[in-house]
């Protein structure tokens, strides 16, 4: 038996695993409950059968790391009997693999050519093209929104309409619906429909695959094909799919149709969850797929927190009714004695805090994660820093990473530039220096900017060494290393395709003796991560730039450095090592589920614990399918809203915590703005009533 | 709790309070805020809340909120309660703000929208003017003078005008988001025939304006305050909820509330609500720069469904001083020539407080009232001033002093010639925070020499930023200073920070330094190196980075990190400046040329007792709320308080606009009529630039005012000729002169 299996399984557990009695199962229940871990017993029973296999269904990449871990521990490679995907990565491969299917169904104008999928990101540059013009003739004029948020929230209501099942002609007229504003302001949602209509038939033109129309022809093409159909059944013998309720409506509904051509099917359903209906997921949808299911089991039992956080879980749940006492909150809180007035004495807090249980025995082994609803990077930066100094490891989670934010692409990017003139894209001084002291070898800044001499940010050229810098300024090698990397740049070819030019760059140069990136593997992954980024960019451009490689390149380079293209790839998944305290956001901590021995809550005076991000162009309740058509959203509907996700929020961590929160809020958050959000109201009400309990009162 | 506070009859009115429409017409030095925060005490105690009610405290200034804040908290702890909670002290723009942040997107915006702070406002407003000067350029300098030749009239075009223009647009702007006029509107109204051909290009640069504004995802100031009205207004189920929350709405400084603001507190009343409005009508001076309107408090106290409640005790000044004010109030009410402006004050009159009061009154003395009624020049006032505080501080060497005038040039005048004199000055209230001004110029400083590594002043200033926090030790500060010194005369700085075969740190290890001396430029050396490491990151981090090596205070850390999100709006907001574009800014900053909004807890809780033995040198606007045991108000001519006379000049009368006409004024006046004609109505009076003149005279009356009741023992008023030598004293000069020295 492996190390992430139960001991000791319960009766749920035990029933769960047995999928010859239990072929159809609908397995519900709170998270730490102990759901997954059956299913890894199942599954585990399930391999027995080297002849079956099994599709593991997740939401998102991260909740598939236990079966990941239990894979590895088996010793078995996932592909042969076990295929881990979500539903996303699954359509979009079967897309790929089945456009003959597609084409012949005469959707796009060009059906017979391949298809060109498109990223996030580069979603973003073509709506870029066709919200832009409408902007100058005054379309948008009564939205106060930065560019990239238009075009992301946008494309967010497209994709809605594919993830829930409604025409994307509906979107406009289902948005304006519900808004209550001005007649003037109703007019955007006609605005974001014209530009969704646009982008639709600028992507069928141009045989552009969205993420909207990936689910769109998996759904109404690829899905009701009987070649399809009969590959996708015989594919795979079993299936568990666990977080149903993290995943949109047209998931359920290909399950429900797929469920009774397998032999066995495990759905799990976190029935406190749904954190991600920002994207679009169902919980309500999910729960439909139980009556499909021949069994439905339910578990109850906490495997994580101690008895005071489930006291402490069970009175937060209705507070109204609830008499904490002073005890309860003595051993579950913990809650800074002085008053916090300035954002930097709350990191200090939280520092000391954490040195204190550190320095109680066991305490180093113990697992903390520090959440909070944003992390921003100084935020990220100030807090590693201070816990660094006390010695402790920190680990962070973002749910991605900018790619200027890694200094190897920094440099790359900048070094691409200097062997590009013609792009005339503009390096400051600054960049220019610190490119020069991250590519070679024992160069320093002061060095650098001799080297440099009188450099021109906006036309980025190399010179050969400035006149009148004494040589012994400069030692030798230093000169030949720097002529080395300026001759290779300039001898290099315009017409090269980006993502060739960086191989040569890293493999020819900067990977050999007398530079940095020799014999740092991390280096070679970035320089990877920022080819396969071009490349994506590159094979979604219109023909005419893919052909010309060298304006590809400088609009790829140009995209990054305008933020269009900012978040290509998702951070590798890390487990957190036990000794090292993790730093994130608190959706994405919640969708690790990964339990901790103490959380600590930082700025609980904001709304971001439960407010909902994306407006004022989009909206998850009014587009979902538990809205009622023509119903207007009033502050009625926002506030039971705002109260459910923080409900859901604090249950969700406290389920996920074993001995206590620590609760912290300052008088002005990091950016000096003071907050009183929802979440500091409970914390004030529940030490009142304690306070009240304690006096007799 | 302690023992109960002392009230006065009239405090105690109001602590009886307990639900309805309340007005208080409070006096300076009543003790307004310290009523209001025992009320919002005794309603927090006693008040039935549910657990999510609040009572709400609405004030004007941050300084003010903090005041409430704290001094709510330290009762509550006192009662053994939460502090924090079943209240809420908000500003009227961070009320605005809450309510926005309720129902953001019913106003357009995302839940991340941000406040663009006035600096910026200009930025962008300056773009703009900048081209419609250019685009309507022969109509717009039609308007001016042709008086001048054509040397001189380029020159104005150039220098004077594009700002004088800026003034409009952006004083306009400020008053059609105040009136809630949207641009539709004006683009309907200005589309007939015969309407103001300059509305139409200020209106150009409206919606340039807030179409930056779109682009940056920002909104202004005034845009908070509509923006939040039409929230309400939509919403409602938002008006009921927040009516909810906030059972009962405390409001201090009431008369320096707008149309719009009061209309946001009315609507969360609503008809049957709680609300205690307190104010002074004789303190409104903010009328010129904002859209405040002390008539509104005055209609609210007239209404027969409020209780009218007056607050005249106050125990602030010695009675001589008490005397004069209300003679003064007296004198405008029934004898100010000029008949327009005699509601420009109004009762009640300030009473001295009985005896056994907590604050009795200072006893009077000889020198209670000096009104010096001498023809002076600026420079003789000077010199008059500089004579006599000196004077003051030698017989009252513990005493709290200020001399207070009109315009900030005057009082940076004042402040360098009493410099010059020895006397001790601050212009602490002239300044922003000193803690923004110390940490934005630090950080320019270390990042000039992080941008240019191979200068040797830089990074021997970088050196001294570094370990500034010696400065208090005049040993340790004189080790940092000699050893700055070296690293001036470094002639290559790399020898020190990367040494290769020449290390000049080795060779400084054989000469006779301070002790010390070493372990500065190596620890020093250390923190450079890790500095730039750090270059790698965007600009904003960078900071956040050197911060951690700097021995900072909390306060300074704050500030550091609110600096560091200026840096990356700048940039965000600018993607293409350079990194020394981002330096000159913060340089500017630090050295006040740009209005920074800092915290409000630091700076802005000044406390005159602080500066006892010292000069507080500051305009008049900037003195409401404080106190001083000797008050000088000077520059009492009739350019800094016009009596709306025959041949006053007045600033908004500019001599380089044809026929002196008040642009700004007929615009307002076209605005108003628009409006009202497209509401059914008709505008009765026609445009009289007397009329703007008298609003102007009406409120530096109430300057005045202010300013003489500032004194606690001691008041000296005098007056001198102006910069071109021309001005007479000023009416109320001249009548309280009379009353006083009976000439």
């Amino acid at each position: 038996m492996t190390g992430i299996l139960p001991q000791t399984p319960d009766e749920t557990q035990r029933n769960t695993t047995d999928y010859v009695d239990f072929p159809s199962l609908f397995l519900s229940g709170p998270a730490s409950s102990g759901k997954t871990s059956a299913s890894l017993l199942r599954l585990q029973n399930i391999l027995e059968n080297p002849q079956e296999s099994t599709l593991i269904l997740v939401p998102q990449r991260s909740l598939a790391e236990p079966f990941h871990q239990f894979l590895r521990e088996l010793g078995i490679a996932e592909g042969d009997q076990v295929s881990i995907q979500t539903m996303s990565s699954l359509v979009r491969r079967m897309i790929s693999l089945f456009w003959p299917i597609i084409a012949s169904h005469q959707v796009f104008e060009h059906p017979y050519e391949e298809p060109r999928f498109l990223t996030l990101e580069t979603s973003q540059y073509y709506m870029a093209k066709i919200v832009d013009p409408m902007i100058d003739q005054g379309r948008f004029n009564n939205i106060t929104l930065p560019l990239n948020r238009l075009y992301s929230q946008i494309i967010d209501n497209l994709n809605k309409s594919a993830l829930v099942g409604f025409p994307h002609t509906e979107i406009g007229q289902r948005l304006s619906s519900a808004f209550i504003g001005e007649a003037a302001r109703q007019n955007v949602f006609s605005d974001v429909q014209n530009a969704v209509d646009q982008f639709r038939g600028y992507c069928l033109q141009n045989n552009l695959v969205d993420y909207s129309l990936q689910v769109e022809l998996f759904c109404n093409i690829l899905w009701s094909n009987q070649t399809f159909q009969k590959y996708i059944t015989n594919q795979y013998d079993h299936l568990i799919y666990d977080n149903s309720e993290e995943d949109p409506p047209y998931v359920h509904n290909i399950i429900a149709q797929w469920l009774p051509s397998l032999k066995s099917t495990l759905i799990i359903h976190d029935d406190q969850a749904g954190y991600r209906s920002f994207l679009g997921a169902d919980p309500i949808s999910s729960l439909t797929l139980e009556k499909l299911c021949q069994q439905s089991l339910v578990t109850t039992r906490n495997y994580v927190s101690s008895e005071p956080i489930q006291e402490l879980r069970d009175c937060l749940r209705d507070l109204k009714n609830c008499q904490p006492t002073q005890g309860l909150i003595d051993k579950t809180i913990g809650f800074p004695e002085k008053r916090l007035c300035f954002f930097p004495e709350l990191l200090e807090e939280v520092t000391h805090e954490i040195e204190v249980i550190r320095a109680l025995p066991g305490g180093d082994q113990k697992k903390i994660a520090i959440l909070t609803p944003y992390i921003s990077d100084s935020l990220r930066f100030s807090l590693s820093h201070s816990l660094e100094t006390i010695g402790v490891q920190v680990s962070i989670q973002k749910p991605s990473s900018s790619l200027t934010q890694d200094p190897v692409i920094k440099t790359l990017i900048i070094l691409s530039k200097f062997a590009h003139p013609t792009w005339e894209i503009r390096v400051s001084y600054l960049d220019a220096a610190v490119a020069l002291t991250n590519a070679i070898e024992g160069l320093d800044l002061n060095r650098a900017h001799l080297l440099l001499g009188d450099f021109d940010q906006h036309n980025p050229y190399l010179t050969a060494l400035p006149e009148g810098v004494p040589s012994e300024r400069i030692p030798s090698d230093l000169i030949e290393r720097y002529t080395g990397l300026r001759d290779w740049l300039l001898s290099s070819d315009p017409a090269e395709p980006l993502h060739s030019f960086l191989s040569r760059l890293f493999g020819e140069v900067l990977s050999q003796a007398g530079f940095r990136f020799e014999g740092n593997t991390q280096s070679g992954t970035s320089t990877a991560v920022l080819m396969e980024s071009f490349r994506k960019f590159s094979i979604s451009l219109d023909r005419s730039l893919q052909e010309n490689q060298n304006l590809a390149s400088q609009a790829f380079i140009k995209a990054i450095d305008s933020g269009l293209i900012s978040a290509l790839y998702l951070s590798e998944w890390e487990v957190q090592p036990n000794n090292s305290v993790l730093i994130a956001p608190v959706m994405s901590y919640l969708m690790r589920n990964e339990p901790v021995d103490y959380q600590f809550w930082l700025n609980i005076g904001s709304q971001g614990w439960y407010e909902r991000l994306e407006q004022p162009l989009t909206h998850p309740i009014v587009l979902s399918r538990n809205w009622q058509t023509g119903k207007q959203w009033t502050a009625d509907d926002e506030l039971a809203y705002n109260q459910a996700n923080l409900q859901r929020t604090i249950s969700g961590l406290l389920l996920r915590c074993r001995e206590k929160v620590f609760a912290f809020t300052s008088d002005y958050n990091e950016a000096g703005v003071e907050e009183r959000g929802q979440l500091l109201t409970v914390f004030q009400n529940l030490f009142r009533k304690a306070l009240r309990s304690k006096n007799g009162r | 709790m302690d023992a109960k506070p002392r009230l006065r009859p009239s405090q105690q009115e109001i602590m009886n309070y307990r639900s309805g429409l309340m007005g208080i017409s409070a006096v300076p030095g009543s003790g307004k805020t310290w009523t209001l925060s025992n009320l919002a005490v005794k309603l927090i105690l006693t008040a039935d809340l549910d657990p999510d009610q609040e009572i709400l405290v609405v004030t004007f200034s941050n300084s003010a909120a903090d005041n409430f804040s704290n001094r709510i908290g330290e009762q509550l702890r006192a009662s053994g309660l939460i502090e924090g909670f079943g209240y809420r002290v908000r500003t009227l723009h961070g009320l605005a703000t809450d309510i926005i942040h309720e129902r953001p997107e019913l106003v357009g915006l995302s839940n991340e929208f941000s406040i663009i702070d006035e600096a910026e406002s200009n930025e962008i407003l300056k773009d703009l003017v900048d081209q419609a000067l250019e685009n309507h350029y022969d109509f717009l300098t039609s308007l001016l003078s042709e008086d001048y030749d054509e040397k001189s009239l380029q020159n104005i075009i150039k220098n004077k005008y594009p700002d004088y223009l800026l003034k409009l647009a952006k004083n306009w702007i400020k008053t059609v988001k105040d009136k809630q006029i949207t641009i539709t509107q004006l683009d309907e109204w200005l589309s007939e025939p015969d309407t103001n051909p300059l509305m139409s290009i200020i209106l150009e640069i409206y919606r340039g304006y807030q179409a930056a504004l779109n682009y940056r995802g920002a909104i202004d100031f005034d845009d908070m305050i509509r923006y939040a009205l039409e929230c309400l207004r939509l919403d409602g189920d938002l008006t009921r909820l927040l009516r909810h929350r906030w059972p009962y709405i405390l409001e201090d400084e009431s008369q320096d509330s707008s149309k719009s603001q009061q209309e946001i507190l009315a609507t969360l009343v609503g008809e049957d609500g709680n609300w205690v409005r307190v104010g002074d009508p004789n303190q409104a001076i903010y009328e010129s720069f904002t859209t405040a309107d002390p008539n509104l408090l005055k209609a609210f106290v007239a209404r027969e469904d409020v209780r009218s409640v007056d607050l005249p005790v106050s125990g602030r000044s010695a009675s001589a001083i008490i005397n004069l004010a209300n003679a003064m109030i007296d004198w405008v009410q029934t004898s100010h020539p000029n008949f327009a402006i005699r509601d420009a004050l109004s009762e009640p009159f300030i009473q001295p407080t009985l005896p056994g009061d907590p604050q009795e009154n200072p006893e009077n003395r000889p020198d209670s009232i000096v009104i010096l009624n001498r023809m002076m020049t600026s420079d003789q006032e000077l010199v008059f001033l500089g004579r006599e505080v000196k004077a003051w501080l030698q017989d009252n060497p513990d005493s709290t002093v200020a001399i207070l005038t009109f315009l900030n040039e005057r009082a940076a005048d004042i402040s360098g010639y009493l410099k010059k004199q020895q006397i001790e000055v601050s212009d602490v209230l002239m300044r922003i925070s000193e803690t923004t001004r110390f940490s934005a110029g630090a950080i320019a400083l270390i990042l000039k020499s992080l941008f240019d590594p191979l200068h040797s002043v830089h990074l021997a200033r970088c050196f001294e930023v570094f370990y500034r926090h010696y400065q208090d030790d005049p040993d340790l500060w004189l080790v940092v200073k000699s050893t700055s010194q070296l690293i001036k005369q470094l002639e290559n700085t790399e020898d020190y920070l990367y040494p290769l075969d020449n290390d000049w740190f080795e060779e400084l290890e054989t000469e006779d330094l301070y002790q010390n001396s070493l372990e500065m430029l190596a620890a020093f050396r250390q923190a450079i190196h890790r500095w730039h490491a750090a270059r790698i990151l965007p600009l904003d981090q960078l900071v956040l980075v050197i911060a951690q090596d700097l021995v900072l205070d909390n306060a300074e850390l704050a500030v550091v990190h609110k600096i560091s999100g200026f840096i990356k709006t700048l940039l965000e907001n600018n993607p293409h400046w350079s990194e020394m574009q981002v330096l000159d800014e913060l340089a500017s900053i630090s050295k006040n040329s740009r209005g920074f909004a800092t915290f409000s807890n630091m700076g802005a809780n000044f406390d005159p007792n602080n500066f006892r033995g010292k000069v507080i040198v500051a305009t008049a606007h900037k003195s409401k709320g404080l106190e001083w045991d000797k008050v000088f108000l000077t520059s009492a001519n009739n350019y800094d308080y016009p009596g709306g006379e025959p041949n006053e000049s007045y600033f908004s009368e500019k001599r380089f606009i044809a026929d002196r006409r008040n642009l700004e004024a007929e615009l307002f006046y076209d605005l108003e009529a628009m409006q009202i004609e497209h509401a059914g109505g008709l505008m009765l009076r026609s445009y009289d630039k007397q009329n703007s003149r008298d609003d102007v005279a009406r409120e530096r009356l109430r300057l005045f005012y202010v300013g003489i009741t500032r004194a606690k023992k001691s008041l000296t008023i005098s007056w001198n000729t102006g910069t071109f030598n021309n001005q007479r004293a000023s009416l109320p000069f001249q009548y309280l002169s009379r009353l006083v020295n009976n000439d």
